[in-house]
């Protein structure tokens, strides 16, 4: 095979592997956001969570529902921001692994990438002397 | 610093990511510091009208707020219970004591979250001056040996092993290799490293 075919290939292997590295770091980009997102959630209930707490058992607690009020038992109402707490807990976990594999893949993609650019470089140059 | 201490060995282009990075980090934090204050000042407005409905009698007369332009009359009947929102769609009936306590504790909270992000912020900011600094150095000794191949000056070659950073006074640093001409006009024979970062950035004419 002559150089410039395999010179050829080579690029056409770069590009793909850029796409790929492109759509990783767009996924990537998109987990942080969804973390933000939940990180915020997580702490506004938690403050919900304290202000419960600390009343006395006879407070009377409304839930917003649409464009109502309604009246809630302060149980109820303590067992569903924890409740919540808890789903958004595992969310971010799930999240922070999630990111973690994905950190990853981007790693390996771009010494892929940058091994591949070495090869193409030696070969141009090779070329050129030639 | 650290941080200072492990930028000397990096190379350009990461001493330019750090600095990068540092600067968005920086700006997301002064956004959240204007957060901050924008709540803070939101809670001292809620307290400040607990404060004045807490002085009114059972009975007044006053204009309600339907929209920004619109009110309706109305009569006050209990000013003594207050309902607060307190996120997610909650909200806990109060007396007006209680709601008044509610708001100075979330403010001492923001205040103390506010203070924290100050300083956190201070520190990334000495990372970015620090960073900015560094490219300045080198950029500035570039810009010297461009200066000597024009006009073939004396040249002087600083010690060290080649790419290392050497600090002198404090902020500014040269990269060990490149080479730092002699000005010929200054009659100080003991020419030392400030004169020349003085030089750089006091921009004294060349001849």
């Amino acid at each position: 095979m002559s150089s410039s075919t395999v010179i050829r290939e080579l690029q056409r292997d770069f590009e793909a592997k850029s796409n790929d590295l492109s759509k990783l770091q767009k996924d990537i980009a998109k987990n942080h956001q969804v973390r933000k997102k939940y990180t915020i959630q997580l702490g506004e209930n938690e403050l919900v969570l304290k202000e419960l707490d600390i009343l006395n058992e006879d407070a009377n607690v409304y839930k917003l529902i649409g464009p109502v009020l309604v009246k809630q038992d302060l149980a109820e109402a303590n067992a569903n921001v924890r409740k919540r707490i808890e789903y958004i807990s595992a969310e971010l976990k799930r999240l922070d692994g999630n990111l973690q594999d994905l950190e990853e893949k981007q790693n390996s993609k771009k010494e892929a990438i940058f091994k591949l650019q070495e090869r193409i470089q030696s070969l141009q140059a090779g070329k050129a002397k030639a | 610093m650290a941080a200072a201490a492990e930028m000397e060995k990096m190379s350009v282009e990461q001493v330019k990511a750090v600095k990068e990075q540092a600067d968005m980090e920086v700006n997301i934090l002064q956004d959240s510091l204007n957060n901050i204050r924008t709540a803070t000042s939101r809670l001292e407005v809620a307290s400040s009208a607990l404060e004045d409905l807490s002085l009114r009698p059972k009975g007044k007369k006053l204009l309600v707020p339907l929209t920004a332009s619109l009110y309706v009359p109305g009569t006050l009947d209990d000013a003594d219970k207050v309902l607060v929102d307190v996120g997610t769609g909650y909200f806990i009936e109060k007396t007006t004591a209680e709601g008044k306590d509610y708001c100075d504790r979330k403010i001492n909270l923001l205040r103390s979250n506010f203070d924290q992000l100050v300083e956190v912020a201070a520190k990334k900011k000495s990372i970015a001056d620090e960073a900015a600094a560094t490219l300045k150095a080198i950029h500035f000794i570039d810009q010297f040996t461009m200066r000597d191949k024009e006009r073939g000056e004396e040249k002087i070659v600083l010690m060290g092993s080649p790419g290392e950073i050497v600090q002198r006074e404090g902020v500014h640093r040269f990269k060990v290799g490149h080479e730092l001409i002699r000005d010929r006009w200054s009659h100080d024979d003991n020419w030392h490293w400030q004169s020349a970062t003085e030089q750089a950035t006091t921009s004294k004419p060349w001849r």
